[in-house]
């Protein structure tokens, strides 16, 4: 079975047929998804972080251990646009705490956000983008207040869990 | 455990508020230590990375709280030190000494909004 075909069977067997029939023509979706699979790894890479890169394999033990990282991670790929912020999105799936979020609209004329990801360690790792498809990375954002302090809990998966 | 406090979290992903209870913890206390409650094997956190957490376990304030714990029991020098965690279908059950203590309001109050708001973001209330 070819990469592409694989990709393909990813999405359309964990609820993502409607990514793939999006796609035009459907039959090249698979080639395009796995063309952002390829594409982000090569951008973890470049950062110096391309054995944290998604993997089928890898989707695949996640999608038997957590189901939900995995839908996250879909979710993230189909609808964002940036290796850079699916990037972002993956690493916050991984643990990694959003420390920071800044955003700046001006209708029709700009858009711009960043993001800063902290792990325990004080790893620090910043992600941004001025492509306002990437915007859908905020949508995945979960909140909570520890006492008054306000948390962005990280990345979540948005498709209703099965009964 | 015998004594405490148990508040359910009603929720369709207690695996992932549980995970997010458990970062919840670590915001407060950095030397946090996991205990699996059935093998009492330690669970390293590890992050960034993917891990599975049993479906019960205990979150220590840090390794001398464990061994206090471990050797005493439930006890006044180590009262508010413990979380006791348990992943059921559709809850999550944390078990605490004394909910209104601080750093137990806290983990708990935020953990039951964020199961509150994963239940909207997901439109689980649609019919």
């Amino acid at each position: 079975m070819t990469e592409s075909k694989m990709v393909e069977n990813l999405l359309t067997e964990n609820g993502f047929d409607w990514a793939v029939r999006a796609y035009h023509p459907s039959s090249d979706a698979g080639t395009y998804y796995l063309g952002k699979l390829t594409s982000l790894r090569e951008f973890m890479t470049i950062r110096g972080m391309g054995q944290n890169a998604p993997t089928l394999d890898g989707l695949d033990r996640l999608g038997k251990s957590n189901p939900y990282k995995r839908d996250a991670f879909l979710e993230a790929l189909v609808s964002m646009r940036s290796s850079e912020m699916i990037t972002a999105a993956w690493r916050m799936i991984q643990g990694m705490q959003l420390q920071s979020l800044q955003l700046c609209f001006e209708n029709a004329t700009t858009f711009s956000m960043e993001v800063q990801l902290n792990s325990p360690y004080d790893e620090v790792e910043t992600y941004a983008t001025t492509d306002i498809d990437d915007m859908n990375f905020v949508r995945h954002l979960m909140k909570s207040k520890s006492g008054e302090r306000p948390i962005i809990n990280g990345f979540f998966a948005l498709r209703r869990p099965k009964s | 455990m015998i004594s405490g406090s148990d508040i359910v979290i009603p929720t369709r992903s207690p695996i992932e508020i549980a995970e997010e209870t458990v970062r919840l913890i670590r915001r407060e206390w950095h030397a946090m230590v996991i205990e699996d409650a059935a093998t009492g094997a330690v669970i390293e956190w590890v992050v960034p990375g993917f891990q599975t957490l049993p479906n019960e376990f205990f979150v220590y304030k840090n390794e001398e709280m464990k061994r206090l714990w471990d050797e005493e029991g439930a006890c006044e020098s180590n009262a508010n030190t413990m979380f006791h965690i348990i992943q059921q279908a559709n809850q999550l059950t944390i078990v605490v000494d004394n909910p209104t203590v601080i750093v137990n309001s806290n983990v708990i109050g935020a953990a039951e909004q964020l199961a509150r708001e994963l239940a909207l973001g997901r439109q689980e209330f649609a019919a």
